[in-house]
């Protein structure tokens, strides 16, 4: 266990001094708040049509509307973020064995101080941090970016109020619940193929390759895919609960997930991440370092 | 106490390859020793071995006591510089060495600062690793081995891509090393380099361990050694029967002879030659060296029909 917890230190350490986790959290802050932007000019466009046809039919002009809701842009950039995000996550962990054993820093981490068990079970704890960052970072980029721009109120139609501001903020909660256990099962997908295939390109290609190919025909599978956690991750195709909630924040009445899909969420992506865990372990355990 | 590293009958196949073939050394503590001989002769295969990197498939290893697979609680007595230097590129020199302590997860023993001065590289401190040349990578390979107390270090083809100035100052290295009290292991194919700073060596050859011993056994003691050519050679071999101590250990296709003079002086045993009515037409005074020792070596396993690399 000591030789795990060197190991997270080490990593965290490499992680917080290289520009690569600067550079990373910045175009992820950076992608969730160009969302939002995007929302933002996509809703002065329309108030401009809306100006250019007044003007056009000789009509009286109608006063620019108030800054919007920002629930929903806000939420739409996080997801936007976490999409790159769980990318980038699925990227560094393949990266992440692979490329070390590639470098030989695994023997020197071996020789130094890991189990073979160890080397893994280290850098699964950091993807812990690396996935509670992703979130964090994600969520701060769109919430500055909603905040300067629109602003948080209550989901209302005319005078109406379909969701409060408390009811919002716990749905919310509720879907960033269910977002880290798919997250974590990413993280361990990656460090399992990282563990198996040679080569950090390689790793990095053949983990790409198989949840990009799993997220575009998922929806082959019907309602099947929840059995995969990759189906629960924001991502192109997009199934999330998190997705959902962005509606609910559009103040769609349908949104939502199920009470049986939430669980399956909450609950299904453990078992992948302790079986992949597990099995990237076995597999370190056998190979030459 | 026991040995550093410790390999006995060490057998390594991979598929129908056999890549070491059930070699046994020690490497005696306080010891620079020379894991010695040509590319793909197994170095690298025994030592992967015995630091737990590689599983094997017969034999009994040991680092400082432990068995290799439990090299990690060795807890940083012991420090590897591989043949590729394994740094982190995006890291400065400094943050290489502080990742490496991390890793052991104890502070003390030997600082930072007294490793990159030990290895001459305090001036490269915030430099990253990916600038690094070949020769300052290595240096900072074994800074980063350093930190801590190592006990045992251990150092794969450390002479590999330097220079003549990078080869003289890193065996000078190496000598600082030992007198700190550090066990040196030097895998190695530079013989005669090597030969300036070992104490003891095992020679190794297509996966077979050839000799292993102190470097003054396997040099002789120092002991000078004589080539010399004398026609006809039966007479020669004949007159030199006849000298008290003096041997003849090898004799030539071109009748060229090597003599082990003992204590005869090389003057004495010219003077009864021609005495004998040779005609001596060399008469070298030769010291052995690895190189030699390991040419004799070569020979004798071709003789004893090995199969010996080209």
């Amino acid at each position: 266990m000591k030789g795990t917890l060197r190991v997270v230190r080490a990593e965290w350490y490499r992680a917080l001094h290289s520009r690569v986790l600067f550079f990373a959290a910045l175009f992820l802050a950076a992608v969730s708040a160009l969302r939002v932007g995007a929302a933002w000019l996509a809703d002065q466009a329309a108030y401009t049509a809306v100006v250019q046809r007044a003007l056009s039919q000789g009509r009286e002009v109608p006063p620019p509307p108030g800054p919007g809701n920002a629930w929903s842009p806000f939420v739409d950039g996080w997801l936007a973020g976490l999409t790159v995000g769980t990318l980038l996550l699925l990227i560094a962990s393949a990266r992440s064995l692979a490329s070390d054993r590639e470098s030989g820093l695994l023997r020197v981490a071996r020789t130094r101080s890991a189990s073979r068990t160890g080397l893994v079970l280290g850098r699964a704890l950091l993807g812990v941090l690396l996935v509670l960052g992703t979130i964090a970072i994600t969520g701060l980029g769109s919430f500055v970016a909603a905040r300067a721009l629109y602003v948080f109120g209550p989901i209302t139609e005319g005078s109406y109020e379909i969701y409060s501001q408390a009811e919002l903020q716990q749905e919310l909660l509720a879907a960033l619940r269910v977002t880290l256990p798919p997250l974590l099962a990413t993280w361990t997908f990656g460090l399992c193929l990282s563990a198996i295939v040679r080569g950090g390109t390689g790793a990095v290609s053949a983990a790409l390759a198989i949840y990009l190919g799993y997220d575009l025909f998922k929806d082959v599978l019907g309602p099947d895919q929840y059995w995969v956690f990759a189906a629960f991750n924001p991502s192109f195709v997009d199934n999330s609960c998190l997705h959902e909630m962005s509606g609910i924040a559009r103040g769609l009445s349908d949104a939502g997930y199920s009470e049986v899909l939430y669980a399956q969420n909450l609950w299904l992506p453990w078992p992948w991440a302790a079986g992949l865990l597990v099995l990237a372990c076995v597999v370190t355990r056998r190979r030459a370092l | 106490m026991p040995a550093a590293l410790a390999v006995r009958n060490l057998v390594k196949t991979y598929g129908a390859v056999r890549a070491v073939d059930d070699v046994t050394f020690e490497v005696p503590r306080g010891s620079i020793y020379g894991l010695l001989g040509p590319n793909g002769s197994g170095k690298t295969t025994t030592l992967s071995c015995a630091l737990g990197l590689l599983h094997h498939d017969r034999g009994t290893l040991e680092v400082l006591g432990l068995p290799a697979a439990r090299i990690h609680e060795t807890a940083g007595r012991v420090g590897v510089v591989f043949d590729s230097a394994t740094l982190v590129d995006g890291l400065t020199c400094r943050q290489n060495l502080q990742y490496a302590r991390r890793l052991l997860g104890h502070r003390g023993g030997r600082s930072d600062d007294v490793a990159l001065e030990l290895t001459g590289i305090t001036a490269l401190a915030g430099r990253r690793a990916g600038r690094l040349s070949l020769g300052q990578r290595r240096r900072l390979s074994i800074a980063r081995a350093l930190i801590g107390k190592p006990e045992l270090l251990v150092l794969d083809e450390p002479l590999s891509g330097l220079d003549t100035v990078g080869v003289r100052s890193m065996l000078q290295l190496f000598r600082t090393l030992h007198g700190q009290g550090l066990t040196l292991l030097l895998s190695s194919h530079r013989l005669p380099e090597m030969e300036t700073v070992l104490t003891r060596a095992a020679i190794i050859m297509a996966g077979r361990l050839l000799r292993e011993a102190s470097l003054d056994e396997l040099l002789h003691g120092g002991q000078v050694r004589l080539r010399v050519r004398a026609a006809p050679a039966p007479d020669a071999l004949a007159a030199i029967a006849r000298m008290r101590g003096v041997t003849a250990l090898e004799r030539r296709a071109d009748d060229e002879l090597l003599l082990a003079p003992g204590e005869t002086a090389p003057a004495a045993i010219n003077a009864a030659l021609v005495q004998a009515g040779c005609a001596v037409s060399a008469f070298v005074p030769e010291r052995a060296t690895l190189l030699s020792v390991f040419e004799a070596l070569v020979d004798e396993q071709r003789a004893a029909g090995h199969e010996v690399p080209a």
